[in-house]
């Protein structure tokens, strides 16, 4: 039988980024936490150093830092109408694993969303009118504004230590940097990269274009940083090992090299690893949770916390699969389109342009760093006018340089045989000479993406699998299609002697990688009906239960999803901090 | 960086390397070209001078016990690698590479016994866009897949392991195909397998087997393991070729991913 | 108008692409307006000092770079030419401050320092058999150089340096086979700030976050190790 362990207020479910981070912003509060991780301690410190970080086969190929998904994975489908099956090895998308989860491998692109964003469905309609959004698409506004979020972007980036040159300071616009983002308070805490070879290209011929290039906002930090915790991060080596590893020199942003430090030394928060949570305790009228049941994965047995407080801060999609396993909210049918936790899954609609130069060119693109890149924002989201285009949405064009590890990048032209000595010979002679651009771009919701509890297949511990329906939306391919065209347009006037656009297809495969932007499930909004939370991550349903994430989304914009998680989760923490523990109780009248 | 005693051919003197024209203090002298050394071979040290010293095509490595192949599917093994990265003039290819042994390697450890691979049923073919979906871990997968082929190849009385480079090239372009039942699954779901093992063989860090002295890093001027360009990289375009380092470099112990634990 | 940094890209977008067309390499021959630089002039230098009255380098040196046996002069043997070749710069600019090498270095042409950076980029790392040391404080010091010191968040110095601290060309000098008190005297110059020429203050920011300790037990190790040259 359960043993029950001494009641807490607050249990987090998964410590990563926002685990963290909302301990961090309760240390003076009087409550005891503690942190449940599935997986294992790690630190920079012994654990990411190289040479043996810096292996591809192991991380990258083998996924050594990835969630394991023999243990638990997700069943996949593109329509309602298929069976879903097992994605039986990593492909499409890399979850982590362990303290810090996917915080620790990201590659540390860290791009605020625009004001529109927040706003999407509203803004479509009073900018272009009421039949702008295409009927299939279920995109809806969030219930929040940038102008809730600004002053918690800036925490986090300066938690981080961001790298950039802010294009908007509180409306002033700075050619150099993104002159099309939202208005920041103030300026990145730390100056932005410089640009490598093929960036320096890219910049040249999207400004010959009149486009307006500036460096990606990293998260490899271009100095050393003391972030107002106190936490010292270092410059980074640039070292082509970013995405897939963890970082030897602490100059990447995770929450071992931002917050661990000082959390594990904070009195009110325990660390538990090796705590599988399998679900959030409810009564019996689900109105309350009553803490979480979980797993001591070293001895097998089943152990109860009770907690007044809980926060599902897993990766992405497993805080609604929690939220599903536990009973939490209503699950979502897209056949009668009712239920609250499961709609609006979306993704990130990715396509790239290759770019083959000649021999004299020497990219050098494994002298690469995460988010070494030079980008310009002129068509993603609604930056540009969609009169008359037939789709919704938009994509950040951008020339990345994060390495060249040759078992995953050995690019041959088409045509090139697939193996043999012509096939060698190709590989020799282009590996050096070759980049891309890559297409970045928003995924929207639709009425048929969403997640829900298979059937079928469990996991390890016997428990329903998360199933993803999940295909691009009509409008996302020609959305993709569009900013691709644009992009071989730049491409052609970047010298190289062979251009290869790269287009999105349908439908959606689990197979070849493309993001782990995972999105939506347990999305925010206003009509506690048909969202899981409230504006403030806080569900309508058992209001003793917080949910943090990428989840909350109703749906995906143009950008990599990290600064709106942690944005989001300094909000919710000054929602808890500041109010609910006040006043425990819904903080959003329904 | 491989200790020279040991290898023999990789020079100890090497000229100054790195591209970049003069200027500013932080740019690179000049390279020393190769033809502007004192003598017409290839400058020592260089990836040119391994590549016409080190080693001829020829050069077999000693081959290391199996620990999963039998002798005949070795044999094919070998035989295919060998013409799907082929030696050539330049460069070794897969075998001389030690991909045999690589992907030998694999199938007896846990990638082979499906570690990270979800492997509870019930299986269904599935659609392209769900991914693998065959109840075979690789090692099953390539004993299977074998099995079936080293039998057609019997009935097809070709000798694989002795047959002529376009001959093997014409089977294995059938195996690719999927032409070939491999017990209810096509072939080309192996030969998939087996081509992608190639590459991670060839261009792995050479402690896994493969990528034998780095040939594969050497060919493309991929620098390996130890790698910190900061101060350089904004040295556009710059020629740098400089000769790899592996992790097994140091000689010392190193852990692998899972395999530290603490905490 | 364009920040200056962007714009600085640009120009070194320019730069690069006239470094890639005259980058000369094994077949394309020498474009080059200038003479490439000679590792036997270099020599010379090394052994008979300059006309302009730098003295010879291997009065302090030694002439394979490997020292005069005395750990008042470093070991330069086994370094990459580029380090020597931007330490010779920072000396005669005063960016790395030395008294006894800023004038040298400044008595040196460009193409001399080039010259010399060749010369002794060139040669082996010289396998004396290394001082005796402490062995405990030199499996202390095995430890810090790969794996680090994590309670005070100093990576492993081998992540930069190279296996058993080879070096990384172009730009990561050698520490393996350096005199123990030479290492630990740049670890403290590095910490007080008298030296500042490291790129980013990386070298700054770590040796302030080690301790005496640390600092004796790294250059102990190091000293001790003899790796041949790294590439």
């Amino acid at each position: 039988m359960a043993r029950t362990m001494p009641a807490v207020d607050v249990v987090f479910v998964g410590v990563g980024f926002t685990a963290a981070i909302i301990a961090r912003e309760l240390k003076d509060a009087s409550v005891r936490m503690v942190g449940l991780e599935r997986g294992r301690a790690r630190d920079t410190v012994p654990d990411f150093q190289s040479p043996a970080m810096h292996d591809e086969l192991g991380y990258a190929v083998r996924h050594g830092l990835m969630q394991d998904v023999a243990r638990e994975t997700v069943t996949v489908r593109n329509r309602p109408d298929e069976v879903a099956l097992p994605m039986r090895q990593l492909g499409s998308f890399l979850p982590g694993t362990d303290l810090g989860g996917a915080g620790v491998h990201w590659n540390g692109q860290t791009f605020r969303f625009q004001e529109s964003d927040f706003v999407l469905r509203s803004h479509h309609e009073q900018r272009y009118g009421r039949g702008a959004v295409p009927e299939e698409l279920s995109i809806r506004d969030w219930g929040i504004t940038y102008a809730d979020l600004e002053p918690h972007y800036d925490r986090f980036e300066y938690l981080l230590g961001v790298c950039g040159y802010a294009g908007n300071v509180q409306g002033n616009i700075r050619p150099g940097g993104n002159v099309f983002e939202a208005p920041r308070s103030r300026d990145y805490p730390n100056p932005p990269t410089r640009p490598a070879y093929l960036g320096a290209i890219f910049a040249k011929a999207a400004m010959d274009l009149g486009y307006s290039p500036f460096q990606v906002p990293s998260a490899n930090l271009t100095r050393g940083y003391t972030n107002p915790e106190g936490v010292r991060l270092e410059p980074c080596m640039v070292c082509g090992y970013c995405e897939r590893f963890g970082c030897e020199h602490f100059a990447k942003s995770s929450p071992q090299t931002t917050l661990w430090p000082v959390l594990r030394q904070q009195q009110n928060f325990e660390l538990r690893t090796g705590a599988h949570v399998l679900k959030v305790n409810l009564t019996a009228d689900r109105r309350r949770a009553t803490g979480v049941t979980y797993i001591d994965v070293a001895t097998g047995e089943e152990v109860e916390q009770p907690a007044e407080l809980v926060v599902l801060s897993a990766f992405a999609f497993h805080n609604a699969r929690l939220m599903l396993l536990s009973g939490i909210g209503t699950p979502y049918d897209p056949r009668t389109g009712q239920g609250n936790v499961g709609r609006n899954y979306c993704y990130q609609t990715m396509s790239s342009v290759s770019l083959f130069f000649d021999e004299d060119v020497n990219l050098n693109q494994f002298m690469g760093a995460g988010a070494l890149g030079t980008v310009i924002d002129d068509y993603a989201g609604d930056n540009f006018d969609h009169t008359g285009l037939g789709f919704v949405g938009g994509a950040y064009i951008a020339a990345y340089t994060t390495g060249a590890r040759p078992i995953e990048f050995h690019p041959v032209p088409p045509g090139t045989p697939r193996w043999g000595a012509t096939w060698k010979q190709a590989v020799a002679r282009h590996y050096n000479h070759t980049g891309g651009l890559q297409c970045h771009g928003q995924s929207n919701a639709t009425r048929t993406n969403y997640v829900d509890l298979d059937p079928t297949y469990r996991d390890a511990y016997g428990q329903p699998l998360l199933r993803i329906t999940f295909d691009f939306p009509q409008n996302d391919l020609r959305m993709s299609h569009y900013v691709t065209e644009r992009a071989v347009e730049i491409a052609r006037r970047m010298g190289a002697r062979q251009i290869v656009a790269n287009p999105r297809t349908a439908p959606w495969s689990v197979v070849p990688y493309q993001t782990t932007h995972n999105t939506g499930g347990a999305i925010m909004g206003t009509d506690p009906r048909e969202t899981a939370v409230n504006r403030f991550g806080q569900s309508w349903d058992t209001p003793n239960v917080f949910v943090t994430g990428s989840t909350l989304f109703p749906q995906n914009a143009t950008y990599n999803p990290t600064d709106t998680v942690g944005a989001l989760a300094y909000w919710t923490a000054a929602a808890i901090r500041d109010r609910y523990l006040r006043s425990a109780g819904p903080l959003v009248p329904t | 960086m491989s200790h020279e005693d040991d290898r023999g051919a990789i020079a100890r003197r090497s000229l100054f390397r790195g591209a970049a024209g003069l200027g500013a203090v932080t740019t690179l002298p000049a390279a020393a070209s190769a033809q502007t050394a004192s003598t017409a071979m290839p400058a020592p040290g260089t990836v040119a001078a391994w590549r016409a010293g080190a080693r001829a095509a020829s050069d077999r490595p000693r081959a290391a016990p199996y620990r999963f192949f039998n002798a005949v599917e070795a044999d094919f093994v070998e035989a295919a690698v060998d013409r799907l990265i082929p030696d050539d003039d330049e460069w070794p290819g897969a075998l001389w590479a030690g991909v045999p042994t690589y992907i030998d390697g694999q199938l007896a450890g846990g990638y082979g016994q499906g570690a990270r691979f979800y492997g509870a049923g019930p299986w269904a073919p599935g659609l392209p866009s769900q991914g693998y979906q065959l109840p075979l871990n690789p090692s099953q997968l390539y004993r299977t897949s074998l099995t079936a082929l080293l039998r057609d190849l019997g009935t097809r009385r070709l000798d694989f392991a002795h047959a002529a480079p376009e001959t093997r090239d014409a089977f294995l372009r059938d195996v690719e195909a999927g032409r070939i039942d491999c017990g209810g699954f096509p072939s080309s779901v192996f030969f998939e397998t087996l081509l992608a093992n190639t590459i991670e063989g060839y261009f792995a860090d050479p402690s896994y087997g493969g990528n034998r002295d780095m040939v594969g890093w050497r060919m493309i001027g991929f620098p390996g393991a130890y790698a910190a360009y900061l101060q350089i990289y904004t040295n556009h375009g710059m020629r740098f070729d400089v000769e790899p380092m592996a992790m097994g470099s140091a000689g010392q112990h190193q852990h692998g991913p899972g395999g530290h634990r603490h905490g | 108008m364009r920040r200056a940094w962007f714009a600085a890209a640009l120009a070194a977008l320019a730069a690069g692409a006239a470094l890639a067309q005259t980058a000369s390499g094994p077949a394309g021959g020498s474009a080059s307006a200038r003479a490439a630089p000679d590792a036997e002039r270099g020599r010379r230098i090394v052994e008979n000092g300059t006309s302009s009255g730098a003295v010879p380098c291997a009065q302090c040196h030694g002439v394979d770079g490997s020292g005069v046996g005395s750990d008042a002069f470093p070991r330069i043997d086994g370094q990459p030419a580029f380090y020597i070749f931007k330490q010779l710069n920072d000396y005669a600019s005063g960016a790395r401050d030395n008294p006894i090498m800023g004038p040298i270095a400044q008595s040196l042409s460009e193409t001399e320092r080039q010259d010399l950076a060749a010369y002794f980029g060139s040669l082996p790392f010289v396998a004396s058999p290394p001082p005796t040391s402490d062995p405990q404080l030199s499996r202390t010091g095995r430890v810090i150089a790969t794996m680090g010191i994590p309670e005070r968040g100093v990576q492993g110095c081998v992540n930069c340096h190279g296996p058993d601290g080879a070096g990384i060309a172009p730009a990561t000098p050698r520490l393996a086979g350096q005199w123990a008190s030479y290492t630990r005297a740049q670890l403290d110059a590095f910490r007080q700030g008298t030296r500042n020429n490291d790129v980013a203050a990386v070298m700054r920011d770590l040796s302030r976050r080690m301790n005496e300790g640390d600092m004796a037990a790294a250059s102990a190790y190091f000293e001790a190790q003899r790796p041949g040259r790294a590439p």
